[in-house]
């Protein structure tokens, strides 16, 4: 990284959590757990009638999630001067 | 001073690029929003028996690895490492295919008409969703063979940052979409 690196140079690392294996980590964590949320999904929608609100709830968990961990939405607010 | 001068002006135009992806994912969203309440508004929550769950749980799952290895990619050229880049980008545009030939698929065997309120609101929904998901697999290669010309680095790869987020935001669209189609019930 060199001192006149843009924001988004750095972030491009820093929004990786700083290394590569953490980012495998990260990436790992959140695609299991994703995984999870929808058999959970599946298995509540095959065996309860009425499950408008539960299916819609984890549906925003996994929303959340992608858009959190996998797309840096905080990143879009953030000034720059903060990633480094 | 010229450094300066470049350096902030480098960071505005990072921020103006942040910004303006972000407002297309809004007037995206306004569009995907109008289409999922629209099949409310048609068919309430009728849900048919006849749809494949095992094909749609199947084509969720290979969406959701999708962006898996498509935030692999992003965090390979984060940090530089070319050869992880070009394997996961791949991977994601296979998995990418597979859902395409899933819901191509699932338009054959669907044993309800479109004209049916739920088959309109089927098709429409995941018609244009699979539009979006054939644009994203477009900008991927496109993205794949630039790469391939060293257009992307650690230091500069706003071009991979910004398919990629897009790439995971048709992910969300689907999160949505797979259980208001498939799994919801009253």
């Amino acid at each position: 990284m060199t001192a006149h690196d843009t924001p988004q140079e750095k972030s491009g690392r820093a929004g990786h959590g700083g290394g590569l294996t953490s980012a495998i980590q990260t990436g790992w964590v959140i695609f299991l757990a994703l995984a999870l949320l929808t058999l959970i999904e599946f298995i509540i929608a095959v065996s309860l009638e009425a499950n408008l609100p539960i299916i819609i709830a984890i549906a925003v968990m996994k929303a959340g999630l992608i858009g959190w961990y996998f797309m840096h939405i905080v990143r879009a607010w953030s000034s720059g001067e903060d990633e480094a | 001073m010229a450094v300066a001068a470049i350096t902030a002006k480098e960071r505005q135009r990072a921020s103006i690029n942040q910004l303006g992806l972000w407002l297309f994912f809004l007037s995206e969203s306004f569009l995907f929003a109008a289409l999922a309440t629209g099949r409310f508004y048609i068919d309430g929550l009728n849900r048919p028996e006849e749809l494949s769950q095992v094909l749609g749980l199947g084509i969720t799952s290979i969406l959701l690895l999708s962006s898996l290895t498509a935030y692999r990619a992003e965090a390979a050229i984060a940090n530089g490492d070319r050869t992880a880049f070009s394997r996961f980008l791949l991977a994601t545009i296979v998995l990418g295919v597979i859902f395409v030939v899933g819901v191509g698929l699932e338009w054959t065997i669907a044993e309800f008409d479109p004209s049916d309120p739920f088959g309109t609101a089927f098709f429409t929904m995941t018609g244009i969703h699979a539009t979006h998901v054939i644009s994203g697999i477009v900008m991927l290669v496109m993205i794949y063979f630039l790469s391939r010309r060293g257009h992307f680095s650690a230091e500069k790869h706003w071009g991979v940052e910004g398919v990629v987020k897009y790439w995971h935001f048709v992910d969300v669209v689907w999160v949505f979409f797979y259980p208001i189609l498939y799994l919801v019930s009253w």
